[in-house]
């Protein structure tokens, strides 16, 4: 809390950081165009170039051709004339995130990935990204954070505080103006607009899934606008238009399929139990086997390891095997469940049942032990 | 005279934060927690609290390392009073603390961790498992390893030996066979 005392500088400081003029207006980025090498932006550029060479090397790139083929017709359907230009790295991590430099490298997290439902939502993220590019909002950012802070140089921490306050501000205003230009495109795209307010309503019910979270915002809450807000603002764009157009939900799911298991074994290592049910449940909503969802389901159950928690996995394992779309592993998780609960006998039989439907599964060796040792 | 008290204070205190790095004789036992390895050349030996570390060309390049794990610690030896970070467990089976293994890689920044061969294998006396493994550093490079483990009296002592999947790895495997196979209670 401020008190008395601290309350005349913070007036003056807010009088002079009102004084501070906004930057100059920035036209939009052309197709193709580059900026002229002896400005600021150029050295932006030059700096993200650097960063890209980094990344082009990086262990942690997704390299699978149709995934970024996927992706990319997703950016060239939102703006054929802007996605020649970009260059696409799917970065495998769990967490929900994607960027785009001034240069035109865009980063999609799998998180990001794995929490998309359809190709509507995805088209909603890309043209989100696309709008920074296009705004340049990266050079409006660099420009205001230089203006702001140049001008307080002079004044002591609160100042700084102030001028880092300015700058988290300017940043909201440019993700509201990249939600709407992003949804533009998403609309004359063809795709349903009522999907975009989804996308962070699932990420709403992923934060507030664990009351202990909900009091404590992480850095992109803080940093960016409200997410209630930004789905207010989206469901009364999208209302006089929803049910109309593209949702493209099986080629989504066609499309991720292949890395869903490693991306929900990525999940379930942030240990953000309550958060990733919420993802189990919309993969299931969107469509994705009942199988391989029910089987992850036990997997977080094994994982977390709290009390009955055994019990919930081995229910789980169950529903998996009865379902479509499990994999093998199924039955070597179940028999560890089974064996961790001293249910032996259930627990010989699942390891068989592994075995026998992955009879060069890479763990036999171990497996045929549990066995041994089962008899 | 006070300046130099602090100036060697100042040394004391760093060098306490570094292991001291010694060779390891060879053919002469090295005791580890409850069991001793011999290895058959000089390794470059630093020791910490719970685990010690050995190498030839660096530790970039390859490392045997070797942990003892209580009961709900981390790989390193800490414990996370938020459930956060993988930790070991008792009642752990291989299949399982091959799990916690990967994961404790994962979270460090590792990329693309790939675990294979889990099966039985003889910790000295002691029944145990190994596996091998492949993952690749952040920026790019790919690296190779193999673990021998066992669990005694609820902690978990694992030897992991890791290098480039080029060179470095192969070029010391034979050695660090012979290490496993010379673990002696």
């Amino acid at each position: 809390m401020i008190g008395a005392r601290n309350f005349a500088p913070l007036v003056a400081v807010l009088l002079l950081a009102a004084c501070v003029a906004p930057p100059p207006p920035v036209a939009d980025l052309k197709p193709g165009e580059r900026p002229d090498i002896n400005s600021d932006e150029a050295g932006l550029w030059m700096q993200m170039d650097q960063v890209e060479e980094m990344l082009k090397t990086s262990g942690h790139v997704v390299e699978d051709r149709k995934l970024n083929d996927y992706i990319r017709s997703v950016t060239c359907k939102l703006s054929a004339e802007y996605c020649q230009h970009l260059r696409l790295f799917v970065v495998q991590t769990p967490h929900f995130n994607a960027s785009m430099a001034p240069n035109g490298t865009m980063q999609v997290w799998t998180g990001t990935l794995l929490r998309a439902q359809n190709e509507a939502q995805l088209a909603y993220i890309l043209g989100h990204e696309m709008a920074h590019y296009i705004r340049r909002h990266s050079v409006q950012k660099w420009r205001s954070i230089r203006r702001t802070t140049d001008s307080m140089a002079f004044m002591g921490d609160l100042a700084q505080i102030v001028a880092m306050t300015s700058v988290l501000a300017f940043s909201r205003d440019h993700e509201r103006e990249s939600d709407d230009i992003g949804f533009d495109l998403m609309v004359k795209a063809g795709y349903d607009p009522a999907e975009a307010p989804k996308t962070w309503r699932a990420l709403l019910a992923e934060r507030d899934a664990d009351g202990e979270e909900k009091d404590k915002p992480s850095v992109f809450f803080s940093s960016h606008p409200a997410v209630e807000e930004r789905v207010e603002t989206l469901d009364a764009k999208a209302a006089p238009l929803a049910g109309q157009g593209i949702v493209g939900d099986k080629p989504y799911v066609n499309a991720v399929k292949r890395h869903r298991r490693a991306w929900l074994k990525d999940e379930m290592r942030k240990r953000d139990f309550a958060g990733t049910q919420v993802v189990l449940a919309n993969l299931a909503a969107a469509g994705h086997p009942a199988g391989d969802i029910k089987f992850f389901e036990g997997e977080l159950y094994r994982l977390r390891g709290d009390e009955g928690d055994l019990k919930e996995a081995i229910v789980a394992y169950r529903s998996a095997i009865k379902a479509k779309g499990a994999p093998v592993e199924v039955h070597r998780s179940l028999g560890l469940a089974y064996w961790k609960t001293r249910q032996n006998k259930l627990a010989r039989k699942s390891f068989s049942r592994y075995l026998a439907a992955a009879p060069k599964a890479e763990d036999r060796a171990m497996i045929q032990s549990y066995i041994d040792q089962l008899k | 005279m006070t300046r130099k008290i602090i100036a060697l204070t100042i040394l004391l205190l760093a060098t306490a934060c570094v292991p001291p790095i010694v060779a390891t004789p060879p053919q002469e036992p090295i005791k580890i927690g409850f069991y001793s390895v011999t290895p058959q050349i000089e390794w470059n030996r630093s020791m910490m609290s719970t685990r010690e570390s050995w190498t030839i060309d660096g530790y970039a390049l390859q490392a045997l390392r070797f942990y003892t794990v209580g009961d709900g610690q981390t790989l390193s030896g800490q414990t996370d009073p938020d459930g956060k970070s993988p930790a070991f467990h008792k009642s752990m089976l291989p299949n399982e603390i091959q799990e916690f293994f990967v994961e404790t890689l994962a979270a460090g920044g590792w990329a693309k961790v790939k675990p294979s061969g889990l099966k039985p294998a003889k910790f000295g006396s002691l029944p145990g498992f190994r596996f091998s493994f492949t993952m690749v550093e952040k920026d790019g490079l790919e690296y190779e390893g193999m673990a021998l483990g066992a669990v005694k009296d609820d902690e978990l002592n694992l030897i992991l030996y890791s290098g480039t999947k080029l060179h470095y790895f192969p070029k010391y495997k034979p050695a660090v066979e012979k290490v496993f196979a010379s673990i002696s209670m």
